[in-house]
């Protein structure tokens, strides 16, 4: 009895240590199965040729549920084994970085148009302007997918963040939706009540996760007139509009019109803060939409979409987005240009954008006609006119090329502000030091 | 000359044995040991050829006030963490040696934190430590102790105390377990004596429960030490670090430069700059057990 006791323990023991060995991302391994006999995509050898395909862990199921399908209708369509993971967002770079180190990167991915373009300098994107060639794309679609004049990306969806309102709070004041900075800094006084746990606007600072508070800042700065860079990459932070842009956005943390934790917020933080219903104005994407319909009904009905605030200068978007990219060391690049060059049927697409309910914009042009998008019920409609407003990628106005790109993951100008509002130094001395180390980053005395 | 060859067979045969595993010791760990030493010399980006920089990314290193920020902040959380829970650890483990009534719910309530996966733990303290909807706040609120949240998360001076509140709770149950272990195996005729003698309970602890069970508590501490010096997991998941490192440890600081900036070279100086300390420890601790067995 004793010995049957310990054989299982062992067992089971042995299977636990082998669980824990595995990947935590979901991984479907499909092989399809040859209908027709044929052996088209078999190598040489016998087994048959695999596609690796990683995508990002979206919050609304139904996108990654959609993909799956679509890829395994590929393996099966071109008879070849098809692999596709799930990897949430915040690990994707970091599984990545793995992946090309060990020589064995998947054939694509989908990510954010930052992350691929991080691996742009280090030459392991496939050129694929066939592709943009060959496919009618938005120019807002096209600004996110170049790097140094070349297309080493395929636009897959524009992610256009607004503004999630509570409207029911703003009514009870009498307020109107705030279109600036300036009123909505105004508004957030009036309704702010820390008190009984509820702050007037939920804006990120974190510096470890995600790229919300990044391009949340960035966005402002260029609202009020500021840049990072020139279009030949040289450095123009340390300006007046600048220090004003830092000087306005710190006042909603010395002012606690947004809650103190919101300084270590990874990019569920938001989202987190806005459907536990304790801040009343947030920007993202519309991720939190699909959340408010499927679990906080109510809060939905309370909630306005509202476009993107903007500055002295207007508003003036950042574009940012999802990007395929296709590794020049994979084993399976070919199906990988064919997936790619196959995913853009208007019926497919059409369906994947409405199923993620606004949550992206369309990269094709003439697919904003379309029911979805006119329906005076979809909330995220009203964003769509925010692909009008965008005005570069990354780096604008400089060239896009992976600087801009790891000054973007390097969260430099996040790091700036959070010096202001954290350490309470000194706006300009900040700006310096954000001089400083951007000068380093991109090699400029 | 018979004793001599046996001795001799005996010790090549033990070579013979020990040649298998001490193989696959150096492929497995030293040969990527050896390699990750000498990419921390050079200008390594995954993707790239590493070129050899000599003493560069050390200097870089070492001249980066955030690094040693980062480095005080180790310190602060190991030895704080450790403290923590080696006197909570021996109070617990006193209390749950005595006989009491439901002392097996209470062992096995105890066990709790120690089984959890790490992530679990830290998201649901991230949950709990929130200013907005945190049941920390909402409950010092509720009981009128505090007017307004406290930042736990994004206070400079109160996050990594944050941090090692949870890093305390979770690690609590090995020393407790550890140190019950120890306790159990102490003669209680020493203890009668002690009584007969006049000594008094606090006597007893510091002359008879302590040195017995010092061996026990060198061993856990030094582990406990090497773990909690090297933890990421749950500061990462809870305050990234943040706010501008407040929290940040080297394990942190480390995954920092190589996973969000792409310096392999950097990140790997950064890492091997801790490896003396840790050696240290795990050479104290081959000699503890050593010495003990």
């Amino acid at each position: 009895m004793k010995k049957t006791v310990s054989i299982i323990a062992a067992l089971s023991m042995g299977l636990a240590a082998a669980l824990s060995g595995c990947s935590t991302a979901n991984e479907t391994k499909t092989g399809s199965s040859s209908t027709d006999g044929k052996s088209g995509a078999q190598t040489a050898s016998g087994p048959k040729e695999k596609f690796v395909f990683w995508d990002k862990g979206e919050y609304v199921q139904d996108y990654n549920n959609m993909m799956k399908e679509r890829v395994e209708k590929f393996g099966k369509d071109n008879n070849i084994d098809v692999e596709y993971v799930v990897i949430a967002q915040n690990d994707l770079q970091s599984k990545l970085l793995a992946a090309i180190e060990a020589k064995n990167p998947p054939d694509l991915i989908v990510a954010n148009d930052p992350v691929a373009k991080q691996f742009v300098a280090s030459d392991q994107l496939v050129d694929v302007s066939d592709i943009i060639n060959k496919i009618d794309f938005n120019n807002g679609a096209k600004s996110i997918s170049v790097t140094e004049n070349k297309y080493l990306m395929v636009p897959h969806s524009l992610q256009l963040g607004g503004g999630f309102l509570r409207k029911d709070v703003w009514d009870k004041h009498n307020l109107p939706v705030p279109k600036t900075w300036q009123e909505l800094y105004e508004q957030a006084k009036i309704v702010n009540d820390p008190k009984n746990g509820f702050y007037a606007t939920g804006l990120p600072l974190g510096q470890s996760g995600g790229g919300d508070a990044e391009g949340m800042i960035r966005n402002a700065l260029l609202s009020f007139g500021a840049s990072i860079v020139d279009k030949n990459n040289n450095i123009t932070v340390n300006s007046k509009e600048t220090l004003e842009t830092f000087k306005f956005l710190a006042k909603f943390w010395q002012e606690g019109l947004t809650p103190p934790s919101s300084v270590t917020w990874d990019d569920n933080g938001n989202n987190n803060a806005y459907l536990a219903g304790t801040v009343g104005f947030v920007i993202n994407s519309a991720s939190i939409y699909d959340s408010l319909k499927k679990d906080k009904p109510e809060l939905e009905k309370a909630t306005a979409m509202v476009p993107m605030i903007g500055g002295p200068q207007g508003t003036r978007l950042i574009g940012s987005g999802n990007v395929f990219a296709i590794f020049k060391n994979a084993k399976g690049t070919k199906w990988a240009k064919k997936f790619v060059t196959e995913f853009y049927d208007k019926d497919f697409y059409n369906k994947l954008i409405e199923k993620v309910g606004g949550k992206y914009q369309p990269v094709l042009n003439g697919l904003s006609d379309t029911p979805f998008w006119k329906d005076p019920n979809n909330k995220p409609a009203g964003w769509l006119a925010m692909t009008q407003n965008v005005v570069g990628s990354t780096n604008f106005p400089g060239p896009e090329d992976d600087l801009g790109s790891k000054a973007y993951s390097m969260k430099l100008v996040t790091k700036a502000l959070a010096r202001i509002v954290i350490e309470k130094m000194d706006p300009q001395k900040s700006i310096d030091q954000l001089e400083q180390e951007l000068k380093q980053l991109y090699g400029k005395k | 000359m018979h004793a001599e060859t046996t001795r001799k067979y005996d010790r090549a045969l033990g070579y013979a044995l020990i040649l298998p595993v001490a193989f696959v010791i150096f492929v497995v760990i030293g040969v990527p040991f050896v390699n990750a030493v000498y990419l921390s010399f050079t200008n390594k980006v995954v993707g790239m050829d590493p070129k050899f920089v000599g003493l560069d990314n050390y200097i870089h290193i070492f001249t980066d006030k955030e690094y040693w920020k980062v480095l005080k902040n180790t310190f602060i959380y190991t030895v704080s963490s450790v403290g923590f829970k080696l006197v909570i650890g021996i109070i617990l483990a006193v209390v749950v040696n005595e006989p009491f009534f439901g002392r097996g719910f209470v062992r096995m309530a105890l066990l709790i934190p120690w089984a959890l996966s790490g992530m679990v733990v830290s998201i649901t303290w991230r949950w709990m430590y929130d200013d907005t909807y945190g049941i920390i706040n909402s409950l010092l609120m509720r009981w009128n102790l505090i007017d307004l949240p406290i930042p736990w998360t994004s206070g400079m001076s109160i996050a990594l105390i944050s941090v090692i509140i949870v890093n305390v709770w979770k690690g609590l149950p090995f020393f407790i377990f550890s140190l019950l272990g120890g306790l159990q195996t102490i003669d209680q005729q020493m203890y009668e004596a002690a009584t007969i003698d006049g000594a008094g309970w606090l006597r007893q602890f510091f002359y008879i429960t302590v040195p017995s069970i010092m061996p026990i508590i060198s061993i856990t501490v030094l582990l406990s030490t090497i773990w909690t010096f090297n933890n990421f997991e749950s500061i990462w998941l809870i305050t990234g670090g943040g706010p501008l490192h407040a929290s940040a440890v080297v394990s942190t600081y480390t995954y920092e430069i190589a996973f969000q900036q792409n310096k392999m070279g950097q990140a790997l100086a950064a890492a091997g700059s801790v490896i003396p300390i840790l050696i240290l420890m795990i050479v104290i601790y081959s000699r503890k057990v050593g010495t003990d067995q």
